[in-house]
């Protein structure tokens, strides 16, 4: 089921670092401003790179005929969504956490954060996929990525308002609790993905 | 002990009835062609048989069981070739049947065993003419281990040696005691005797 | 509510009878609407004392708390809808919901408008990023998602359940947003104007014209609601002898 092809990887990957680029770039080498808006711009060139992505994923194969077989198979849709989103996650979030310290460098962030920064995103960015994918089933029937990345950015704001939130402050020490909350989000949205994902596809069948 | 069983079914597009009343059945290794004109419905019937499109009347029976009202289950006994070949272009032949072989887990075949059916196993599907694609899609009906198939129009984009060879796996599917239901412009092609024609079945229109 | 009274609802999912229903709601709203609006605007605007530090720009409250009230329990209303419409399968309701959203998305606006007024005389600014109207614009982006969505698609088949679903969904993850803002930071915005602890309400002067209009907007968008829903039904009974008109020729 992992079997897949790595074509958006690329994509993805190279457009995460191009936009965090382009956000240094844009505070014009202002160092107090670059510091105070870097986890920011971290979370965002994450949260549009997952966007761009997300057609590929269900879309591309509703088009070719796909769903008609994964419905056929053995497994419940259930679950063929569930892991297709992890592959998702996978190959779009890990390259990225991987060259977060160079990025990081970029963005005049102290590598001691480093590991702090690296778990709070590895704890909320499966949230992306899984909402991303999510609403990209409701979508089915129109396969312009204008259309999913206008309608999926409202279901973003609980994560991005947490990740954000826990990047930002990660001197505080009474933080415990927002890390708490962005797990049990990250958590609802993977109960909650795998169903709704199956229920409108096959919504789309009747 | 294959056997499958249509009792008096309507297809809808929307709310119209576009086909009613259809009756047939299909039991241990026997070929059925289904034939009609353009947009008379063939895909919508077998959509219909598998579960893609809501049943408002009629039966479906497989092997004596009544699966009318259990699309679900009824999707686990049935394969299917159509219009769309489901395969991913930028795997290679042999990847992409490994990768549907994985959803179905009912009976491992070897692979490499089909070999003879297509010609380059290891050149990626973006390079391969609709033709080739279309018989590794019929190559897909061999490796998930169903009994009863539906193919639709599966002779499209086929040259004579390929249709020679949907024949050969029709007919080798036949053997093993499997039912093949198949919609096609070209009845003659399969040799069978049971030939169903749609156009029999069109509701007449009321004024 | 006792089985009767649910069964009585449930027959207003008939057009016919839904529209008979409409016969009385529409003047009857549009009364109480029109009354209670002007009554409740002219008695607060121009019959309350202006509040010793707020001066007269106090008085927005009479529409920036009934928009506010009412773009919410819209939203509300939707999800309700399509509930109704994914469970049941009755179309009324589904266009209810789709009839709804514009009025949704015009209150939040005029709440958004008059609060930004409001906040550039008090606060000296129109927009802060407060709790309460990150909540709004949250709010305002879900009902432009949901608009969108609808005139995206353009098959009532697929756009029907696509639609609830995303109504539903957007409910949960607006809560979920709201908060979540609210945990951030705690905000300028004040606490809530009305509620049933007697002791936190806000004087009787400005209580009752408030309680007006806040009932004189509920009726509006009632009424706004009902006249909308059948002229959605009306379209779509239009394009279905449409359909039937090609198919039979």
């Amino acid at each position: 089921m992992v079997l897949r092809s790595g074509s958006h990887l690329l994509i993805a990957f190279t457009f995460f670092f191009f936009f965090s680029v382009l956000f240094a770039l844009s505070t014009l080498g202002t160092e107090t401003l670059l510091h105070l808006i870097a986890p920011s711009g971290i979370w965002i060139s994450l949260l549009i790179s997952v966007l761009l992505t997300l057609n590929k994923i269900i879309h591309q194969e509703f088009e070719n005929g796909s769903t008609d077989f994964y419905l056929l198979s053995d497994f419940p849709l259930e679950i063929i969504l569930f892991f297709k989103t992890i592959v998702h996650w996978i190959t779009v979030a890990i390259p990225i956490l991987l060259i977060m310290p160079f990025i990081m460098i970029a963005l005049q962030i102290e590598l001691e954060k480093l590991f702090v920064l690296l778990t709070i995103i590895f704890i909320g960015s499966p949230a992306l996929s899984f909402v991303g994918i999510m609403i990209s089933c409701l979508t089915l029937s129109n396969n312009s990525s204008f259309l999913i990345t206008t309608i999926t950015i409202p279901f973003y704001f609980p994560t991005l308002l947490l990740g954000i939130y826990c990047t930002n402050n990660t001197d505080l020490d009474n933080m415990s609790l927002a890390y708490v909350l962005l797990s049990l989000n990250t958590l609802f949205t993977i109960t909650i993905s795998p169903f709704i994902s199956a229920y409108a596809v096959k919504l789309h069948y009747s | 002990m294959n056997s499958i069983n249509i009792g008096s079914l309507d297809c809808f597009i929307g709310n119209k009835t576009i086909l009613s009343g259809i009756n047939f059945s299909a039991n241990k290794s026997e070929i059925i062609v289904i034939t009609g004109p353009n947009g008379i419905g063939k895909s919508t019937l077998l959509k219909t048989i598998l579960g893609f499109l809501p049943i408002q009347r009629g039966s479906i029976t497989i092997n004596d069981k009544d699966y009318t009202e259990d699309p679900e289950s009824r999707k686990e006994k049935l394969n299917f070739v159509g219009h769309k070949n489901a395969l991913n272009e930028n795997l290679t032949i042999f990847e992409n049947l490994r990768y549907w072989q994985n959803f179905f887990s009912s009976q491992k075949i070897d692979i490499s065993r089909m070999m003879d059916f297509w010609d380059l196993p290891n050149i990626k599907l973006s390079a391969c003419s609709e033709g080739q694609k279309k018989k590794v899609a019929l190559a897909r009906l061999s490796i998930t281990g169903r009994h009863i198939w539906l193919l639709d129009e599966p002779a499209n984009n086929l040259d004579l040696s390929g249709q020679k060879k949907l024949v050969k796996i029709v007919k080798e599917h036949q053997i093993n005691g499997g039912i093949s239901i198949i919609s096609t412009h070209s009845p003659n092609l399969f040799k069978t005797k049971t030939v169903i024609e749609l156009s029999t079945f069109v509701p007449k229109k009321k004024v | 509510m006792s089985p009767k009274l649910i069964d009585t609802f449930w027959e207003f999912s008939n057009p016919t009878k839904f529209k008979r229903l409409a016969r009385y709601v529409i003047p009857l709203s549009a009364g109480i609407a029109l009354t209670c609006i002007v009554v409740g605007l002219i008695w607060g605007l121009f019959y309350t004392e202006p509040d010793y530090k707020q001066m007269e720009t106090v008085k927005i409250i009479f529409l920036h708390v009934p928009a506010a009230f009412v773009a919410i329990n819209t939203y509300l209303v939707m999800t309700i809808a399509s509930l109704i419409w994914l469970i049941r399968r009755h179309y009324i309701s589904l266009l209810a919901a789709k009839a709804a959203a514009p009025i949704g998305f015009m209150m939040t606006i005029i709440t958004i408008i008059t609060g930004s007024l409001w906040g550039s005389s008090t606060w000296g600014t129109f927009w802060v990023w407060d709790p309460r109207l990150t909540s709004f614009a949250i709010l305002l982006c879900f009902y432009l998602g949901y608009i969108v969505l609808w005139s995206a698609l353009n098959k009532l088949e697929t756009a029907s359940n696509v639609t609830s679903l995303f109504c539903i969904l957007g409910s949960i993850f607006a809560l979920l947003s709201r908060y979540i803002v609210f945990f951030i930071d705690q905000g300028l915005h004040q606490g809530p104007t009305l509620s049933l602890d007697e002791e936190k309400n806000i004087d009787n002067s400005y209580y009752f014209p408030l309680i007006l209009s806040l009932i004189g907007f509920s009726a509006l968008s009632i009424y706004l609601l009902f006249i909308r829903t059948i002229t959605e039904i009306n379209i779509h009974r239009i394009s279905l002898v449409e359909k039937r008109g090609e198919s039979g020729a």
